[in-house]
C-alpha cells in the first residue's frame, strides 16, 4: 500500500535508479540513429528531463516505456545524421591467435573495415535493431519494446540487416 | 513459414550453423555474426550527463518557485497598493476655519487653519500613522503606537493629548497629557505633561511651562449651518453635559450662527434672543425651552 502512494519517479533515488539502468541503452540507441555522440548525449538529457518534468504522472513500471517513447519522438526532428563510427573491442580474445598467419590477420582487418562500412550504409531502422542486438545484447523482445514494434517486425529487420550486410561485404570484394 | 526469418533466428542462436549450410554466402554471414559481436559500445559520459540533467532539474525547479513567488509578491503588492491608494484619506483645512477629524479608533484630531492631514483608513488597524503639515491638536485613543509624521520631525505616542506644529522650518510639539516621544533629525526627546519642545531652523528650545487642557487656538465656538433646533440642542447637550427639553417649542426653527462652547448661559441667551424663546432652569443640568409668548 505504502509503495503505491509514492509510486512515481519524482523521488530522486528512484529517478537515479532509472537513469542508471536505462541511460546507456538510450544513448546507444540515439548514437546508432544519428551517428553523433554529442547529439546522442543531448538527446539522453532531454529524454530524462522530460521524464522528470512529468514524473508525477509516471509510475516506476512505466518509466522505461515512457523514455523510449520520448526517444522515438525526439528523433523525428533530427535530420543531421552522421556516419556511425564503431570500434572493435581490444579486449575480446582472438581465437586461434597463436596460429594466425599474417595473411589471416590482414584478411581479418580488411573484413572488419568492410563490416564497419556496411553497417554505416544500413538503413537506420535495420542498423538500430542490429546493433542493439550485437552490441547491447538486447533480446528481440527487448528491442521490440524499445522500438515499440512487434517481435516479428524485429526479426524481419534482423533478417534484412544480415542479408544487406552480406551483400554489401561481398560486393566490396 | 517458420523459416522465413531463419537468419534472424540463427543470429539469435536459436538455430545452428548447420541448418543454414546451404544458404548463400554463409561464410560471410558467419564472419558478420562473429565480428559484429566484437564491436565496442559507443562512448557515453554517463555521470556527466546525469549531472547536467540534475542541473536542469534544479534550475527548472528554482524557476518554478521563483515564478510563483514573484507572482504572489506582485499580487500582494498590487492589491495592497490598490488598497493603499484608495483608502488614503486626505484633509485640508481652509485658511479661515478649523476642521476636526475622527479617526477609525475614535482618536480625535483638530486641524488648525490652513493645515493638511492624511491617514490610511485601510491599514489603520495595523499601523496608526498619520501625516500632517501645519498645526494640529491630537486626542489619541489608547492602543498601539500612534505616529505623526511631518516634513520636519516625527512624534510617537501610545495614547495621550498633544499638539504638533510643523510649518516651514518650525517644528513644535506640546504635550498636554501622558508622554510623547519626539524625533527630530536624530535627536530624540520624551515630553511629559506640560512640556513642549521647539526646533526652529534646527535649533532646539525646550521649556516646560504649558498649563491648560488644550491649546488656546482650539476653537471655543461651535458653528451651525442651517441646523434644526433639536439638533443644535443635542450638540449643546454633548458639549456641556446637560439636558435640554425643547418639546414645548412649537415652531419649526433652523439655526445658522456661532455658539460659544465654553459659556453655557451665553449660548442659551443667544438662542433665546434669536427665536423668541424662554428657558427655565430645572436644575444645574436641566433646561426647558418654551415659546416666548408676547403679551
Amino acid at each position: 500500500m505504502e509503495k503505491e502512494l509514492i509510486d512515481n519517479v519524482c523521488e530522486e533515488k528512484i529517478f537515479e535508479r532509472i537513469y542508471d539502468k536505462h541511460s546507456e541503452v538510450i544513448n546507444n540507441y540515439f548514437y546508432y540513429k544519428f551517428g553523433d555522440k554529442e547529439l546522442a548525449e543531448e538527446s539522453v538529457q532531454e529524454a530524462f528531463i522530460k521524464l522528470w518534468e512529468n514524473c508525477k504522472k509516471i509510475p516506476f513500471a512505466k518509466a522505461k516505456s515512457y523514455l523510449y517513447t520520448v526517444a522515438n519522438n525526439l528523433s523525428i526532428n533530427r535530420y543531421k545524421h552522421k556516419k556511425v563510427v564503431l570500434n572493435y573491442a581490444n579486449t575480446v580474445p582472438q581465437r586461434t591467435e597463436d596460429r594466425q598467419s599474417p595473411d589471416y590477420k590482414m584478411e581479418e582487418q580488411e573484413f572488419k573495415i568492410k563490416l564497419q562500412k556496411a553497417i554505416q550504409n544500413l538503413s537506420e531502422k535495420q542498423r538500430i535493431a542490429f546493433l542493439l542486438h550485437r552490441i547491447d545484447e538486447k533480446s528481440y523482445k527487448e528491442i521490440a519494446d524499445i522500438l515499440n514494434i512487434s517481435v516479428k517486425a524485429v526479426e524481419k529487420r534482423m533478417q534484412k540487416a544480415l542479408e544487406s550486410l552480406r551483400e554489401k561485404i561481398d560486393a566490396f570484394k | 513459414m517458420k523459416k522465413k526469418y531463419n537468419l534472424a533466428d540463427w543470429l539469435d542462436d536459436k538455430i545452428s550453423d548447420e541448418s543454414l549450410s546451404d544458404t548463400q554466402g554463409i561464410d560471410t554471414l558467419k564472419k558478420i555474426k562473429h565480428y559484429s559481436s566484437q564491436l565496442d559500445k559507443p562512448d557515453f559520459r554517463k555521470e556527466e550527463v546525469l549531472k547536467q540533467v540534475k542541473e536542469k532539474q534544479n534550475t527548472k525547479k528554482q524557476k518554478k518557485i521563483n515564478w510563483s513567488v514573484a507572482a504572489s509578491i506582485l499580487l500582494i503588492l498590487g492589491i495592497s497598493s490598490f488598497a493603499f491608494l484608495f483608502s488614503v484619506k486626505d484633509f485640508t483645512s481652509q485658511i479661515d476655519s478649523q476642521q476636526s477629524v475622527l479617526l477609525p479608533d475614535n482618536s480625535k484630531v483638530i486641524l488648525a487653519e490652513d493645515s493638511k492631514f492624511k491617514f490610511n483608513n485601510w491599514f489603520w488597524a495595523f499601523d496608526r500613522t498619520v501625516k500632517m503639515d501645519g498645526l494640529a491638536y491630537f486626542e489619541v485613543a489608547e492602543g498601539k503606537t500612534f505616529t505623526v509624521k511631518t516634513n520636519l520631525g516625527k512624534v510617537q505616542v501610545l495614547g495621550t493629548r498633544f499638539q504638533v506644529m510643523s510649518r516651514d522650518s518650525l517644528f513644535e510639539v506640546v504635550c498636554y497629557e501622558g508622554s510623547v516621544k519626539v524625533k527630530f533629525e536624530g535627536d530624540e526627546n520624551i515630553l511629559k505633561k506640560g512640556q513642549f519642545i521647539t526646533y526652529n531652523d534646527g535649533v532646539k528650545i525646550e521649556q516646560s511651562n504649558v498649563y491648560g487642557e488644550k491649546p488656546s487656538w482650539v476653537s471655543k465656538t461651535h458653528h451651525f449651518e442651517n441646523i434644526s433646533l433639536p439638533e443644535v440642542m443635542q450638540e449643546l447637550e454633548k458639549e456641556y453635559q446637560i439636558e435640554i427639553d425643547v418639546v414645548k417649542v412649537t415652531e419649526d426653527k433652523r439655526f445658522t450662527g456661532t455658539l460659544p462652547s465654553d459659556n453655557l448661559p451665553l449660548a442659551l441667551e443667544i438662542l433665546n434672543k434669536t427665536y423668541q424663546m424662554n428657558y427655565t432652569v430645572i436644575n444645574e443640568n436641566k433646561f426647558i425651552f418654551v415659546d416666548n409668548v408676547q403679551p
